[in-house]
C-alpha cells in the first residue's frame, strides 16, 4: 500500500530512518571468501602460531627469570585433538606480608568505592569488584587454602586457550560485522589485519605478563586476573579496531 | 566446597551462557533485518487525510525548567488546531509548574486544558489514569515535559491509528544532549542501538515493539478494552505494551517520528534511572511471562520475541550472578582449567560473538544514522555496561526483598532535568 521514496536527484537525501543497505551478493560471496580463507589459514597455520607464541613466551619467561616451562598439548573437544599450548607452573601461597598488603589494597578500593566525592559510578563498581574478587581469593588462601587445586599456569594456558579461540573465531566475526557492510577490500584487509596482529601478540604477552604477577605476588592474583584482566581487555581491543573501521565508513 | 557444588555451579554457568547465546542471536538478526531486510513503514507517507481529534497529554511533576517548552512546541506543529487538545498534567507539583502552565494556557484560548492534580496516588500512571478520564477523543498522545516534539511529530505518530488494529504507536526517542559528555555519549549510542535498530527490527519482523511511554500514543477503546492504566506499576509502558498485545491489539513504531529528550548528564541520576526502569520492566516480567507463554492466538515468534523483551532486565541480574559462579569454580575448581574445556571454550566464544552482537547492533545505528565518528566510542561502551548490570542487580534485589516484605507505595521519581528554561 505504500511504497518507499524513489531515490530521485532532485529530492533531499533520504531520511535516516528510511535508510537501509542493500546486500549484493558479490559482497556476501567477498565476505564468505575473505573470512573463511582466513579462517582455513589460521588453523593451517596454527602449529606455527603455537610455536612461535611457545618461542616468544619462552624468550621473555627467561628474560624475567621466570622457570615456566610453555609445551605444546592437545585440547580434546568433542573427539577432536586441537593443538594448543600449556604452561607448567605452580605458584606460591601468599606470605603474611603479601595478605597484609592484599588487606591494604582491599581496604583502599572499597574506600575509594564509598567516597562521595567519586562520582564516576564505572571507577566506583570496578573498584569494588576489584575489591570482592580479591578478597575472595584472600579468604580462600587465608582459610582454606587446602582447597585451592589450581597451578598458576593453570591461568596463563586459560589465557592462551582464549586468545586461540578468539583469533579463530575472528574472521567469522568480522565476516558477519563488517566484511557485509562495504566492498572496500582494502579496508576490509586492513581491519582484518589489525586485529589478527594484535590478538596474536596480545595473546602470548598477556599470559606472560599474569605469570610475572604471579610469580611476584603468588596465586592470591589469579581470580583476578582470569575474571577482569585476560580476555576481557583482549575482547575490547577487538572491538576498538571494529570501532575505529566502522568509523571509516 | 564439593565437586557437586563445583558441577552445580557449572551446569548455572552453562544455562546463563545458552541464555546470552539466544539473545546474541536475537541482536544479529534485528542488525541484519534493520540493514538487510524488507523495511515497514507502513504509515510514513500517511498525509493528506481527514485528521482525527485528539488529545496531547504531558505528564509534568516539578518541571518548571522544561514544561513551557514542550508546550510551546506543541502549540507550533502543524496539525490542525482544532483536533488537538493540549493536555498538561500537572501532577501534585510543589513548584513553579502550575502557575507556567496556567500562563501559557491564558495565552491561546481553548487550545491548552490543564489538570492539576492535588493529591491522590502518587506517579505516572496514578496521574495519567485520572486524567484520561478527561479525554474525550479516541486517540491520546503521551509526552513527557521534557520532550521538544518537531512540526510534524504529531501527524506522524496519529497516522498509524489509521489502522483499526494498532492500539499504540511509539516514536523514536532522541538525546538532546548527547554531546554533552562522556556518559551522554555512550547513552546516545544505547539509545540508537534501542530505536534506530531494535525497535524497527521488531517492526519489520511483525514482533513486539514497545510502546515507551511518551513520544507515542494509545488508543482509549483499545485502553479500556486491555484494562485501563493500572496504577500500582512502575513501568506503565511496559505492562500497556503487554496488556494490548495480550487483548489483540498492536503496537507501531515509527522510526521517522524524533523527539528529543534529555539523557541524565551525571551517573547517579543514570543509576537512578536503570534502576527505576529496571523494576517496572520486571515487574512487568512477573505479571505477563506466563500470560503471554500460554498465548496460543500469538504466533510462536511473536511469543518468543515477547518473553524475551520481558526477560531484558533480568539478563544482567543473570550475568553478574554467572561471574559470581565463575569465579567461584575457578576459585574451587578441581579440574585443571576453571571448569573443564567446554566451559572456557563457551565462556570465551560468547564473550567473543555476545558481546560482539550488542556493538554490532550499535554500530549499525550509527552507521544508519550517518554519525560514524561516535562509533568509536564502542569498546568504552562497557562503562555504561557496568553500570546498568550493577544498578539493575541493585534494582532487582531491593524489588524481592520489598516484595518478601511490606510493600513500598510508588513514588514518582523523575530524572533530573538540565535545560534551563531559558536554554531553548
Amino acid at each position: 500500500m505504500f511504497s518507499r521514496p524513489a531515490q530521485d536527484p532532485q529530492r533531499p537525501p533520504m531520511h535516516r530512518a528510511l535508510r537501509q543497505m542493500d546486500l549484493p551478493a558479490r559482497r556476501v560471496l567477498v565476505a564468505l571468501l575473505l573470512s573463511g580463507g582466513a579462517t582455513v589459514a589460521l588453523w593451517l597455520a596454527l602449529p606455527w602460531i603455537l610455536w612461535g607464541w611457545q618461542a616468544l613466551m619462552e624468550l621473555l619467561l627467561r628474560f624475567c627469570g621466570i622457570d615456566a616451562p610453555v609445551s605444546q598439548t592437545y585440547l580434546p573437544l568433542a573427539g577432536w585433538r586441537i593443538s594448543t599450548l600449556s604452561v607448567d607452573f605452580a605458584g606460591g601461597l601468599p606470605d603474611i606480608w603479601q595478605l597484609a598488603a592484599a588487606a591494604l589494597v582491599v581496604l583502599a578500593l572499597i574506600s575509594l568505592a564509598r567516597w562521595k566525592g567519586l562520582r564516576f559510578l564505572p571507577a566506583k563498581y570496578l573498584a569494588l569488584a576489584i575489591a570482592v574478587i580479591l578478597l575472595a581469593s584472600m579468604l580462600q588462601l587465608t582459610f582454606a587454602a587446602g582447597t585451592v587445586q589450581r597451578r598458576a599456569g593453570d591461568e596463563a594456558t586459560a589465557q592462551l586457550w582464549a586468545g586461540q579461540i578468539l583469533l579463530l573465531l575472528l574472521p567469522g566475526l568480522l565476516g558477519c560485522t563488517y566484511f557485509i557492510l562495504n566492498d572496500h577490500l582494502p579496508r576490509q584487509l586492513a581491519l582484518l589485519a589489525a586485529s589478527l596482529v594484535f590478538v596474536l601478540l596480545a595473546t602470548p604477552l598477556l599470559a606472560v605478563a599474569h605469570l610475572v604477577v604471579l610469580d611476584t605476588g603468588s596465586l592470591l592474583w589469579s581470580p583476578l586476573l582470569f575474571l577482569l584482566f585476560g580476555s576481557l581487555p583482549m575482547l575490547m581491543g577487538v572491538v576498538a579496531f571494529y570501532g575505529w573501521a566502522m568509523g571509516w565508513e | 566446597m564439593t565437586n557437586d557444588i563445583v558441577h552445580a555451579l557449572e551446569a548455572f554457568l552453562a544455562l546463563v551462557m545458552g541464555i546470552m547465546v539466544i539473545y546474541a542471536a536475537r541482536h544479529f538478526i534485528f542488525s541484519f533485518s534493520r540493514l538487510f531486510g524488507r523495511q515497514r513503514h507502513p504509515y510514513v507517507d500517511v498525509d493528506t487525510v481527514d485528521w482525527p481529534a485528539i488529545t496531547v497529554l504531558v505528564a509534568a511533576h516539578n518541571e518548571q525548567s522544561v514544561i513551557e517548552d514542550c508546550l510551546r512546541a506543541l502549540l507550533e506543529v502543524d496539525y490542525p488546531a482544532d483536533k488537538m487538545l493540549i493536555m498538561p498534567v500537572n501532577d501534585r507539583s510543589t513548584d513553579d509548574t502550575r502557575a507556567i502552565i496556567d500562563r501559557v494556557a491564558a495565552t491561546v484560548q481553548g487550545r491548552i486544558q490543564a489538570f492539576h492534580r492535588q493529591g491522590g496516588k502518587p506517579g505516572k500512571a496514578a496521574a495519567l489514569k485520572e486524567a484520561t478520564t478527561l479525554v474525550r477523543t479516541d486517540l491520546m498522545l503521551v509526552f513527557d515535559a521534557d520532550y521538544l516534539p518537531g512540526q510534524g511529530l504529531i501527524k506522524q505518530l496519529v497516522a498509524p491509528f489509521f489502522d483499526p488494529e494498532v492500539g499504540a504507536v511509539m516514536g523514536r526517542v532522541v538525546p538532546l544532549n548527547g554531546s554533552r559528555n562522556f556518559l551522554t555519549q555512550i547513552l546516545e549510542l544505547e539509545r540508537a542501538g534501542g530505536y534506530q535498530v531494535d525497535q524497527q527490527a521488531r517492526m519489520n519482523l511483525g514482533l513486539v515493539p514497545q510502546y515507551g511511554g511518551t513520544v507515542g500514543g494509545v488508543r482509549v477503546s483499545a485502553l479500556e478494552s486491555a484494562g485501563g492504566w493500572h496504577d500500582d506499576v512502575l513501568a506503565e509502558d511496559t505492562d500497556l505494551t503487554y496488556r494490548l498485545l495480550l487483548n489483540g491489539w498492536s503496537t507501531a513504531y515509527t522510526n521517522r517520528s524524533e523527539c528529543y529528550e534529555e539523557v541524565p548528564e551525571e551517573w547517579a541520576v543514570r543509576r537512578r534511572q536503570i534502576i527505576r526502569w529496571a523494576r517496572g520492566h520486571n515487574q512487568a516480567l512477573a505479571r505477563h511471562f506466563w500470560s503471554t507463554l500460554r498465548a496460543s492466538a500469538l504466533p510462536w515468534l511473536v511469543r518468543a520475541d515477547a518473553l524475551l523483551l520481558l526477560g531484558v532486565y533480568a539478563v544482567p541480574v543473570l550475568m553478574l550472578a554467572a561471574w559470581a559462579a565463575s569465579l567461584l569454580v575457578f576459585m574451587f575448581g578441581a579440574e585443571p582449567l576453571a571448569g573443564g574445556t567446554v566451559l572456557a571454550l563457551a565462556l570465551m566464544s560468547f564473550g567473543s560473538l555476545g558481546n560482539f552482537a550488542a556493538f554490532f547492533e550499535i554500530g549499525v545505528a550509527c552507521l544508519l544514522d550517518g554519525q560514524t565518528r561516535r562509533i568509536r566510542l564502542l569498546p568504552l561502551n562497557i562503562a555504561g555496561f557496568l553500570v546498568s548490570m550493577v544498578a539493575i542487580s541493585d534494582g532487582f534485589c531491593s524489588q524481592v526483598l520489598a516484595a518478601l516484605g511490606r510493600p513500598r507505595e510508588l513514588k514518582w521519581d523523575k530524572t533530573a532535568r538540565y535545560r534551563t528554561q531559558r536554554e531553548t
